[in-house]
């Protein structure tokens, strides 16, 4: 099951010339500019913003009819991506009518011909449909998260809210990604666990079932060492996305940055808002695991940030109606209902416990007082135990279980020359070199890597040798990814697989990781 | 539960923790003719009347300890002892000298022999027995000790320290001497056969001190042994008032390497006089004014202040449990009326170390005894009831009915109780897991290393909470269970994520047949298996009714056991699946193999 390929190399001076961008990003529905005069209708979010309509139409007009070319082809599925020479069109449908068109531009060299002219040449393989295809699925989903299903917001809220609200996230969203550093990683936007010894764990666990005996309403908790998750009691096919927008959104964003310095005594934020979880009937049916997360959003207009001491006013969280929606109907996806909540979240020391209340129950500020009176007592205590517990964690062999090992681990027991990315698309668990994106070549060539491991049996191995002279080694088994980058001049490849076999000792302990 | 309500509630004679032996020790009460000694050593009675002419009674714990002789009156009697196996005989009439008479030829005809003391016209304060044959002399300028040569009727001085003594104490338990010098200096000395050694003097503490210096007094020091250490208690006499919290026991706990300072301050929020005894390393106080005791605790948690914890009583004091004295059948009629109540607390009172309590005047000797089970009544901090019950060498029985009717009470127990229970129950035994682990390592003799110290007197360990607690529970069912009855597998995947259960077959097997259900169980339960280590042929199996017969073989291979395959098996399967390629592959790796 190894295979060995060589990647041919190219050839001639490259000098760079164009990085890969999001060129447009257009999401339209055309059941709602069905007639003439109100063509324009149809269209719901593009970007960039500044385009006139005309061309907005246009665009929009060539992918609904690339969109029902393929239709000829397959009836089933849909198309997923177009390749032209200087751009890639991703498109990408999350709920019925409604359609995501990515475009990128691909980058592009300039380079001498043998006799001398200059031209430029497009590295298409440069570009991974499945690296955007997760990107745009994250999106939407994280979408959904903060607010609702787009059909939920038009059914409820009409037309006009959804194209705000999208147009409030999706400017935002856009302006943070670059597309020239997207890889694997967004592919697996897995979870970083906090691994703990018995009796801390356990201690948590009598802390998490104490609260959630005392306060019948809160449905999920979710407890988290700084960026690290210790617990979730949310269901598997929340969680990622759930975890993303926590550690990416909330915590760095505002939390982190301005709260952290008066974090010395008890809880001390919160915030209120509104999330929308699927509520899952059949969790059995997730075989395919990355397809079925769909969440749910939270009314994210409100959130504030308020210590403790003085958050009487912290009250204005308008609370949304809740809502059943259902996606997907057309395929075999049994009906998900959605479910809102509002969200609570506290910090302790470097502790984070988020709190779900289905907005169906009553969030008064009185319970909110008693529940951190009740907080106060109970989290705090345990934060400041736990702040104890080393993060380079006491239990070594237990790093790959859980995924888990700090990044001072990971420098110590690796040489410089060596960068991994491990995944358990299992418990979701995810855990990387810091500069694994340093490798940008490398580091982009194992998305491609994934796809054709993705197409043997489930487990397979694929070593190879690019032109810089750095070997790339993917390796998968029993649900788990493990790819490696090799910065190893002069190595071939008997040197690599011996390096990969203490790199996966040293790292993959306890675990049943065969290939 | 039921320890609700206020003191005044409780039937007074149900909360009475202390009472008196039942049968105590009588000898003749003291009278002009004749003197009581009691020798703490060997917890002897030695009643002399006469100058012991007309006999000397010995009374001990047991019978073997008996005995009754006469001796010649040759004065007053100072001071008399036993030797440990009471072979000689030990007199003091005089300052200068002690008498001896062997006893191993019987009790008749008792001759002396005598033994001054080594420095010139020196005070004997008294005279100690170190062993059957070394006696110890505490003179006002100092310690000398001797040999003792029965059979030739002399003693040899082998050794002796030069120290001005007003007064000193011994502790018999751990053979510890300690000295008052002038000055208010508390030297004391580890006393072993044939060797004395110093300790470094104590650090007393002479803030709390009166002004003008207050002098030690003898009455007010005692020397006890508490949790396998030697204490020395102070009594500081302050009288109580609005700014003082009345009379305080400061404890020193002798420490060889360096000097002793108090550790511990018992906060006694009375003044008056006072006697103490030591019961299972607990302090008890007895208070003459209140008549009452109160009961201290030097391992139960107070406040610190950087020197120095301050305890305050563990229950409310109490007074000794009422006792009725059977008087001797000396009146004809054996009526109800033999039996009288005896005066408590009476000034006749010597009380001694440990739990020791004379009445000299009425001639009984008892032994002190306590009663765990009012206490538990008296506590309502149940949390603090199990810190105390862990030191008790008897508590264990006590603390295992506390556990019962917490957990297992009909109503919801609460459980921040039972979790701040078992807590101090897991602390303990952790204790006691710490200090094997370091008996098992042997450490070299590296002086550095503390030597530690279970926390507990008694261990309560799984065995005893399955056997009393949980085994009363009627649907025993493990977190496992409930997460998969639940099919909270997620959840349950975290639990084993962070190796909450221990691996097992069992365990491994559970999550197979979850597979269905729950994908990812499959993956947890081969990590498992791979985790056991002596799973391996499981493992095979597994992989091999998945149907991923060339994974087997290579995890096979991988373990270097392909000799042992079972090649039928491996055939079987590789004949059903539907890859035929499988098979040829098969076939050919045994081809090789042969």
């Amino acid at each position: 099951m190894e295979a060995n390929v060589g990647v041919p190399s190219g050839g001639g001076t490259r000098i760079f010339h164009g990085a890969c961008t999001i060129k447009r990003l257009c999401i339209f529905n055309d059941k709602f500019g069905n007639d003439s005069d109100n063509e324009m209708g149809k269209v719901l979010y593009f970007h960039p913003p500044n385009t006139d309509e005309d061309t907005q139409l246009k665009q929009i007009g060539l992918s609904e009819a690339i969109i029902r070319f393929a239709t000829k082809f397959n009836t089933r599925l849909h198309c997923e991506s177009l390749h032209t020479q200087k751009t890639r069109v991703v498109f990408h449908t999350p709920e019925s009518g409604y359609w995501f068109v990515l475009v990128l531009t691909i980058p592009s060299v300039k380079k001498h011909s043998p006799d001398g002219v200059e031209f430029i040449e497009y590295l298409g393989d440069e570009v991974q449909d499945d690296v955007f295809r997760a990107i745009l699925e994250k999106l939407y989903r994280k979408f959904v998260l903060l607010n609702d299903t787009m059909e939920g917001i038009y059914k409820t809220s009409g037309l006009e809210d959804l194209c705000s609200r999208l147009k409030k996230f999706f400017d935002a969203s856009i302006g943070k990604l670059d597309a020239s550093q997207c890889g694997l990683s967004e592919i697996f936007t897995g979870l970083q666990f906090f691994p703990l010894e018995r009796a801390m764990f356990l201690r948590i666990q009598c802390f998490i079932n104490k609260l959630l005996l005392s306060w019948p309403s809160v449905k999920h908790v979710l407890l988290m060492q700084g960026d690290r998750l210790i617990w979730s009691g949310i269901e598997q096919n929340n969680i990622q996305i759930f975890y993303d927008y926590l550690v990416n959104d909330l915590l760095s964003k505002h939390f982190l940055a301005g709260v952290d310095k008066q974090s010395t005594f008890g809880v001390i934020c919160k915030r209120e808002s509104h999330i929308t979880l699927l509520q899952e009937e059949h969790s059995r049916r997730s075989m395919s695991f990355s397809s079925l997360y769909s969440n749910h959003p939270t009314n994210s207009t409100v959130m504030n940030t308020s210590v403790i001491s003085n958050s009487n006013d912290a009250d204005n969280a308008s609370f949304m109606t809740a809502s059943t929606t259902t996606i997907n109907g057309k395929d075999e996806v049994p009906a998900n209902e959605y479910k809102k909540f509002h969200m609570l979240i506290y910090k302790a020391e470097q502790t984070y416990l988020t709190l779900l209340v289905p907005d169906t129950e009553e969030l008064v500020r009185e319970t909110i007082n008693k529940l951190e009176v009740f907080l106060n007592v109970n989290f705090t205590s345990m934060a400041r135990q736990l702040a104890k517990v080393p993060s380079a964690n006491s239990h070594p062999s237990q790093n790959a279980t859980s995924g888990c090992i700090s990044n001072a681990a990971i420098h110590e027991s690796i040489p410089p020359n060596v960068k991994f990315i491990y995944f358990n698309s299992l418990n979701l668990a995810e855990r990387a070199s810091p500069t694994i994106r340093c490798e940008i070549d490398a580091y982009k060539l194992l998305a491609d890597l994934r796809a054709d491991l993705a197409r043997t049996t489930e487990s397979g191995e694929i070593t190879m040798k690019a032109i810089s002279e750095t070997w790339v080694v993917a390796k998968t088994a029993n649900g788990r990814e493990f790819y490696a980058i090799f910065n190893q001049t002069g190595a071939n490849v008997l040197d690599i697989d011996e390096e990969l076999r203490k790199l996966t000792d040293a790292q993959l302990t306890n675990i049943f990781f065969q290939d | 539960m039921s320890a609700g309500g206020s003191i005044s509630e409780f039937n007074e004679e149900d909360n009475v923790y202390l009472q008196l032996c039942p049968d105590p020790i009588r000898f003749e009460p003291v009278s002009k003719v004749t003197n009581v000694f009691y020798d703490e050593a060997n917890q002897q009675v030695y009643t002399v009347r006469s100058g012991g002419a007309s006999g000397v009674v010995v009374k001990g714990r047991k019978e073997s300890l008996n005995c009754t002789f006469r001796m010649e009156d040759k004065g007053p009697v100072l001071s008399i002892k036993f030797s440990p196996d009471q072979k000689i005989l030990a007199v003091q009439r005089s300052s200068h000298s002690v008498e001896f008479m062997n006893f191993f030829s019987g009790t008749e005809n008792l001759q002396e022999y005598s033994q001054t003391c080594k420095s010139k016209n020196a005070t004997i304060l008294g005279f100690i027995w170190i062993s059957g044959n070394e006696i110890l002399f505490v003179t006002k300028v100092g310690i000398e000790l001797f040999q003792v040569y029965p059979e030739k009727r002399c003693l040899k001085y082998l050794k002796g320290v030069s120290v001005y003594i007003d007064w000193f104490l011994h502790s018999v338990e751990n053979n510890i001497l300690v000295v008052s010098s002038p000055g208010g200096i508390i030297q004391p000395f580890q006393l072993k056969p044939g060797n004395i050694y110093k300790f470094q003097k104590l650090d007393i503490d002479q803030t709390t001190a009166t002004p003008q210096r207050e002098r030690l007094n003898e009455r007010d020091m005692s020397i006890v042994s508490l949790y396998n250490q030697t204490a020395v208690l102070v009594l500081r006499h302050r009288p109580k008032s609005s700014t003082c919290s009345g009379a305080e026991i400061d404890v020193y706990p002798l420490n060889r390497e360096k000097a002793t300072s108090k550790s511990h301050v018992l906060k006694l929020d009375t003044s008056g006089c006072f006697a103490i005894n030591v019961i299972d390393n607990l302090i008890i106080v007895h208070h003459q004014a209140s008549k009452a005791s109160m009961l201290f605790d030097v391992h139960l948690s107070g406040a610190y202040d950087g020197y120095a914890t301050y305890h305050t009583a563990v229950v409310v004091p109490m007074p000794i449990k009422q006792f009725k004295l059977k008087l001797p059948t000396a009146s004809t009629s054996v009526s109800e009326a033999s039996e009288v109540p005896c005066e408590l607390y009476s000034v006749n009172w010597v009380v001694f170390p440990p739990n020791v309590i004379i009445d000299a005047k009425l001639g009984c000797l008892w032994f002190l005894q306590l009663k765990l089970a009012p206490i538990q009544n008296l506590m309502p901090d149940k949390i603090r009831l199990v810190e105390f019950l862990l030191q008790r060498s008897n508590g264990k029985r006590q603390l295992l009915q506390l556990l019962q009717n917490t957990i297992l009470s009909p109503t919801f127990p609460e459980l921040d109780l039972v979790g701040g229970v078992l807590d101090k129950l897991n602390e303990n035994y952790q204790s006691f897991l710490d200090v094997e682990m370091q008996n098992q390592m042997s450490l070299p003799v590296s002086g550095k290393t503390d030597v530690l110290v279970p926390k507990g007197s008694i261990l309560v360990d799984q065995q005893d909470l399955y056997t009393n607690i949980f085994s009363n529970f009627p649907n025993c069912e493990t977190v496992t269970d409930r997460y998969i009855v639940q099919k909270a597998f997620y959840q349950l995947h975290q639990f084993l994520q962070n190796y909450v259960v221990n691996d097992s077959k069992h365990l491994a097997c559970l999550l197979l047949s979850l597979e269905g259900e729950y994908p990812a169980a499959y993956q947890l339960a081969l990590d498992m298996l791979k985790r056991l280590s002596n799973a391996n042929d499981l493992i095979v199996e597994v992989l091999i009714n998945k149907q991923k017969i060339i994974p087997a073989l290579r995890f096979v291979q991988s373990c270097e056991r392909t000799d042992t395959i079972s090649a039928r098996k491996f055939l079987d399967a590789a004949m059903r699946h539907s890859d035929k390629s499988v098979f040829t592959r098969f076939i050919n790796f045994l081809k090789k193999g042969i």
